[in-house]
């Protein structure tokens, strides 16, 4: 182990840290007993641990305020890619038990007189606008919300009308819990999506903040109802 | 070597000297107790030059090898309660093993480097370069973790260690001389 190796890979610092492989600990130590000048710096760098450490013990070292290491992680790269992946491996997985679901319950509606539908809405932006056929007046339109990644006490979800520049509130709810942790799923009856193009919005809220603050939780999701053929 | 195997007693000293300081560093961390440290590295030299008069050891950087392992070997000994072999050395030059051992450190107080460190953080002109010697030393952060995080290259990384060694082992010379301390090394 030379001296180019030594400072190139820290060896020293790790050396004082215990973090060397034993192969590595073993090359250094015989490295430093016949090489003055890396006792001198091994030595010196000890000093400095030591003294870096009783100083910052003792309080009398003036550090610059960090932020927590939570929140330097949080702002991290690292954590970006691993939340994305995150992401990407539970909108998978929630689709395959939304369709393993649908699969079920279709089975199961089909005994029964009742219709439901079940409308996952996409809240990403830039991407396609969900587009059903208008429901008949006694079916149930259940419409599928991402409930994003932050998880709020409750929900509120409204639902709006777009026509032309203007827009029309036409249902609204509150109180709304997460499902799966990862959608809220709101029913609208049938006779309220007429033809025409919609907006589904998603608010959460803290219970200990005012009633009246809610946040918006992800990207207002657009959803277009065409008439049946 | 070979002086040693001719029986050369000044060739032994300048041996016991040369290697001394690290043996002793070596087996004070080792062991944590300074006095036994000292015992297992008189006792290493004294089977090393036995050694070396009745068959030199060839290559010559094996010879740090060759101590390593004698030390630990004795030092596990120890451990395991085996009588040691006596520290009764009979080389003259094994006997200077504990006066000469000190480094330049042993003569200033914890309280003396700390006050050192504080003027050397108070003399880093740039933040980030104190952030390097607070995270590399304090921290024990790695060394890619830290050029990462502060956006500097293992170059500067290198060499804002070497300067900050550099002069913190001056400033230690320089309190200690100020106090009429004999400052070794």
């Amino acid at each position: 182990m030379d001296r180019q190796y030594i400072r190139d890979h820290q060896v020293i610092e790790r050396y004082l840290s215990g973090a060397l492989t034993a192969d590595e600990e073993q090359a250094f130590e015989e490295a430093y007993l016949g090489d003055a000048e890396i006792l001198d710096q091994l030595e010196t760098a000890e000093r400095l641990r030591e003294g870096l450490k009783g100083a910052d013990a003792a309080g009398r070292l003036e550090r610059a305020r960090r932020p927590a290491p939570w929140r330097q992680w949080l702002a991290s790269p690292r954590y970006a890619a691993a939340a994305s992946l995150l992401l990407a491996v539970s909108v998978g997985f929630s689709t395959i038990l939304y369709r393993e679901n649908r699969t079920l319950r279709e089975d199961s509606l089909s005994s029964t007189s009742m219709i439901t539908r079940y409308v996952p809405l996409e809240s990403v932006r830039g991407g396609n606008v969900t587009t059903i056929e208008a429901p008949e007046q006694d079916e149930l339109t259940v419409l599928l919300l991402d409930a994003g990644i932050v998880a709020y006490d409750t929900y509120r979800a409204v639902l709006t009308r777009a026509d032309g520049a203007e827009s029309e509130e036409i249902w609204r709810r509150a109180d709304l819990a997460r499902e799966l942790g990862e959608t809220i799923s709101i029913g609208v009856p049938g006779r309220t999506l007429r033809p025409g193009s919609y907006e589904a919005r998603l608010e959460g809220r803290m219970n200990d903040w005012p009633a009246e603050r809610f946040e918006e939780v992800s990207a207002r999701t657009p959803l277009t109802v065409v008439p049946r053929d | 070597m070979k002086r040693i195997g001719q029986g050369d007693r000044r060739a032994e000293e300048e041996f016991v000297r040369y290697y001394q300081r690290g043996l002793v560093y070596l087996l004070k961390r080792r062991t944590g107790d300074p006095q036994l440290a000292l015992d297992l590295a008189q006792d290493t030299f004294r089977i090393a030059i036995e050694k070396l008069r009745q068959s030199p050891i060839e290559q010559v950087d094996r010879v740090g090898a060759y101590l390593r392992g004698t030390a630990l070997n004795l030092l596990s000994a120890d451990r395991r309660k085996n009588t040691r072999r006596a520290t009764t050395a009979d080389s003259d030059a094994v006997g200077a093993v504990a006066d000469a051992a000190a480094g330049p450190f042993d003569h200033v107080s914890s309280e003396q480097v700390q006050r050192v460190v504080r003027m050397l953080l108070n003399e880093l002109p740039v933040e980030r370069d104190r952030e390097i010697l607070i995270r590399t030393y304090l921290e024990d952060q790695d060394k890619s973790l830290i050029c990462e995080a502060l956006g500097v290259d293992s170059a500067h990384y290198n060499r804002v260690l070497f300067r900050a060694k550099q002069r913190f082992r001056e400033l230690v010379v320089s309190a200690a001389s100020q106090r009429g301390l004999r400052v070794v090394g």
